[in-house]
């Protein structure tokens, strides 16, 4: 008799889960986080990691208890939220950053109702209360092997406003030793946070996300030719633009998330240029010498209004109109 | 005959004008920075609100109906004239960091809001209650507000540092999103307490 059985959609379903999901982009993030550690020592970047993604898991936990949330504390979102704060703080933070950043991510995603809930995303919320709360331990940038302080290029770039020579005078001006060429960039070798130095490591694990089909192209290709465009267009250094900020790492493992992006293909087009878009705006006229975190966190309040513009069922077809 | 108990509790509880209604959050989230500005602030809302509600029920039989804007207008703006001058003249340094939101609270949307819907209806002893009510409920949300904010965000209290020198404290409840932050927390607070209350009351 259970033939017979009528249920309401959705009557499609695959193997994919919300926790292989999350296990896939923590895979992803592999790479990264091994270079972070081997560049900034293994114990300070290790560290920072289990703190962060302990914390998280934990108040996962608790705030689902506070709050009555069925407990999904272990499906492995929490910890990936974890993970990806830790990517994006500076290599010097000390250890009860990471703690408080991630209790922030965490508590930002459950007060809205919890996973898929969250019209932020939570990692990011974290790094923008930590970079807000502690301006000076969030921007202590070190250079990579030797830690010896130094700024991030972008910052650099805020005071030569030019290309890569005139970064290297104004780090010489500076008292500074580091050569920045366009190689030492793709490498990684200069200021940065943990995860989002080194090109090719986050570029395998971005690839082995699209072979697995866990995200789509699309925001990240218009959000990166978005920032090429506009760097042309303000006669900024194309390659510097592109490798001396968090862009990569935003557009590879943040603005494609998937609960704070839009869902049709071409509002992810339209989301995806936002956000470049924003990003080079706060990078060209704003104080601030990056902008890739607020940028993101601007085109997330804009991603309801999106998909709102679904306004009948998908698959069905056009309607016809008769004159 | 109204129960001036529920009229009181109302203000504090079920209608806080902070919590629940949402209106005049403007001044609470500009000046809750430091207790003393806060309770500077609730004490000069608190004379406005109390003057006018008992003005405006003392004479709620004469005004008619098409002129009461205006006239709620004037009684509101004499009141907050009074406690403007009477600040600038005794604790101009309050004045300096509580700046405009005094002239504000003639446009306070939480006064005119109760001398419009309770005031010109009840009587003068109804009146002073709700509106004591009204100014504890204020009083509460944004001097609390202005206590976590202060020991969060600048590690004092009252003006005095409170944490050893190795905690820094969080500066984003100094600015706009802290006092967000904590509003939010409040308000579902107040939610859960009023929840239950109505549970229990059945």
């Amino acid at each position: 008799m259970n033939l017979l059985s009528i249920s309401s959609s959705p009557h499609i379903r695959s193997n994919i889960t919300t926790r292989n999901i999350m296990l896939y982009v923590c895979a992803a993030l592999f790479p990264s986080a091994i270079v972070g550690m081997a560049y900034y020592g293994w114990w300070q970047i290790g560290l920072l990691l289990v703190i962060g993604v302990l914390t998280a898991v934990l108040s996962e936990a608790i705030l689902q208890k506070i709050l009555h949330i069925p407990y999904s504390y272990l499906d492995g979102s929490a910890a990936l939220t974890g993970l990806l704060l830790v990517l994006t703080i500076s290599p010097m933070s000390p250890w009860w950053m990471p703690l408080i950043g991630s209790f922030v991510a965490i508590l930002s995603k459950q007060v809205f109702g919890g996973m898929g809930q969250n019209p932020f995303n939570p990692a990011l919320i974290g790094r923008a209360t930590l970079l807000l709360s502690f301006p000076i331990e969030s921007t202590q940038w070190v250079s990579p092997f030797t830690h010896l302080t130094t700024a991030t290029p972008l910052n650099l770039y805020k005071m030569a406003n030019f290309g890569i020579e005139g970064l290297n005078q104004v780090i010489a001006s500076l008292g500074g030793t580091l050569q920045l060429t366009y190689r030492s960039l793709l490498l990684g070798l200069r200021g940065g946070s943990i995860g989002e130095i080194c090109l090719p490591a986050m570029l395998v694990g971005f690839l082995f996300l699209l072979f697995t089909k866990v995200v789509s192209w699309r925001i990240t290709c218009s959000y990166l030719i978005t920032v090429i465009v506009l760097s042309l267009l303000f006669k900024l250094d194309v390659v510097v633009m592109l490798l001396s900020g968090g862009i990569v790492f935003g557009a590879f493992f943040m603005a494609t998330d998937y609960v704070t992006s839009p869902l049709l293909p071409k509002n992810q087009l339209i989301f995806g240029f936002g956000v470049g878009f924003m990003n080079m705006v706060i990078r060209r006229f704003s104080g601030m010498p990056e902008g890739t975190t607020f940028a993101v966190l601007i085109m997330n309040i804009i991603t309801p209004l999106l998909d709102q513009s679904i306004k009948k069922p998908v698959g069905f077809s056009k309607e016809v109109k008769q004159s | 005959m109204i129960n001036l108990k529920q009229v009181f509790l109302r203000g504090v509880l079920q209608d806080n004008p902070v919590l629940i209604l949402m209106i005049g959050l403007c001044s609470v989230l500009a000046v809750s920075v430091t207790t003393v500005n806060a309770i500077g602030m609730t004490v000069a809302y608190s004379f406005v609100l109390i003057g006018s509600e008992l003005t405006i029920s003392a004479i709620r039989n004469v005004i008619p109906k098409t002129l009461r804007i205006p006239i709620f207008i004037i009684a509101i703006g004499t009141f907050t004239t009074i406690i403007q001058l009477i600040v600038k003249a005794y604790s101009p340094s309050l004045d300096k960091s509580l700046g405009i939101f005094i002239p504000l609270i003639v446009v306070n949307c939480i006064i005119i809001g109760r001398v419009e819907a309770f005031s010109s209806k009840n009587t003068v002893l109804a009146s002073l209650v709700d509106s004591l009510g009204m100014s504890i409920g204020y009083g509460i949300v944004i001097i609390s507000i202005a206590f976590i904010r202060e020991l969060l965000g600048s590690g004092t209290i009252f003006g005095f540092s409170v944490y050893p020198p190795f905690i820094k404290p969080m500066l984003i409840f100094v600015l706009p999103p802290g006092a967000f932050f904590i509003i939010g927390i409040e308000i579902a607070i107040l939610s859960a307490i009023n929840k239950r209350l109505a549970k229990s009351k059945g």
